[in-house]
């Protein structure tokens, strides 16, 4: 039987309308089609919501950083770690293919840390994200950041149950990247531009890789920081405190 | 190549499903792939045939609906094609 509109294996050929597409298909000889209308991410939708979830009712605010390697994903984190400790609490979830390294470096700070190796996988999923934070013991009230794997394309389908998705890009990358990765721009909904220190030495035009970046996502936010020298990390934990201090409904 | 774990994703369903139908073979599976779905048609291709070997889609006829993007305009309605992800500008009169 077909599932979406029940006609029987009575007739022997039929055409069917399911919402906006049609197909033949016969019922001779016991073939069956089953109409699935199923998202092929659904599993990954359906753990995402239950992080999502679970974030929500212990008020931890989750982000999901994503950025080719190298962009300084770890060093930002780094940084506010250091900076913001005693004023908020953090931890990280570090997702590489292989080694501890970026965990080591969250560890030296003093923050929880997780490492998922991901092995030959090219993103993190809500799968991993889920087996991570059952064993971390997370705070009421924290900052969750999750620093997905090196990679601008994969990562960006991968919904891990977080509140807010930052895309990093550095200055050495060229001003071309949003148009030319346009799906992690369009669903992030900060962007930090790392490197500002280095601006002088590159042809690196910063309101051209910004008019990019708002093409493909006009309501994209965009802070632009040196982990390097500390220049507009002001404006990251700015944006970051006003994130955590949603006042709560009663 | 997110699009191993997409092809995962399909061969779970499909089990899933055959299981609950009885059935004891797919013979063939249609799928609809959006233009701004994120999926790279020729890295589907590639992770395909090494994914469902072993897996009740090994033998499946593998059937794609390509499905267009779409845009429509807030002031005038108008439905515009949209296969890239972009600022589109649409002036009331335009096609
Ligand atoms: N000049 C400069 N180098 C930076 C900055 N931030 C990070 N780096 C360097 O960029 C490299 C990659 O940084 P990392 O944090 O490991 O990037 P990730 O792969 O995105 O986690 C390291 O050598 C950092 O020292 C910055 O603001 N300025
Ligand atoms: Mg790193």
């Amino acid at each position: 039987m077909c599932v979406t509109c029940g006609c029987s294996s009575g007739s022997n050929s039929d055409t069917h309308h399911h919402g906006d597409h049609s197909h033949d298909h016969s019922h001779g000889n016991q073939k069956t089609i089953i109409d699935v209308e199923k998202d092929v991410l659904q599993q990954n939708n359906l753990l995402a919501e239950r992080n999502r979830g679970y974030f929500y009712a212990k008020n931890i605010f989750a982000l999901n950083l994503v950025s080719s390697p190298g962009s300084g994903k770890t060093s930002l984190l780094e940084r506010t770690l250091t900076d913001l400790k005693g004023e908020l609490e953090f931890a990280v979830i570090e997702g590489d293919q292989q080694t501890s390294n970026d965990a080591d470096r969250i560890h030296a700070t003093g923050t929880k840390v997780a490492q998922i190796n991901t092995g030959k996988g090219c993103h993190l999923d809500s799968h991993m994200v889920l087996h991570a934070i059952e064993g971390m013991k997370l705070k009421d009230n924290s900052i969750l950041f999750i620093e997905n794997v090196g990679n601008l394309v994969c990562p960006a389908m991968f919904d891990l149950g977080e509140k807010e998705r930052v895309v990093i890009i550095s200055v050495t990358e060229g001003d071309d990247k949003p148009l030319k990765y346009p799906d992690m721009f369009h669903s992030s909904t900060l962007c930090v531009i790392n490197k500002t220190d280095l601006l002088p030495y590159v042809p690196f035009d910063i309101e051209k890789v910004k008019a990019n970046a708002k093409k493909v996502n006009h309501k994209l936010e965009i802070i632009e920081v040196s982990c390097t020298s500390g220049e507009g990390l002001q404006d990251w934990y700015g944006w970051l405190k006003s994130k955590m201090l949603v006042p709560e409904t009663v | 190549m997110h699009e191993v774990s997409i092809v995962m994703s399909i061969i779970d369903i499909a089990r899933q499903q055959a299981e609950k139908a009885s059935a004891s073979a797919i013979e063939e599976i249609e799928l609809d792939i959006g233009s701004l779905s994120g999926i790279e048609l020729s890295a589907l291709d590639f992770a395909w045939n090494q994914a469902v070997k072993e897996t009740v889609l090994e033998n499946a006829k593998r059937t794609i609906n390509h499905i267009e993007g779409r845009a429509e305009c807030l002031d005038c309605n108008t439905v515009l094609q949209y296969n890239i992800i972009t600022t589109l500008v649409h002036l009331a009169g335009d096609t």
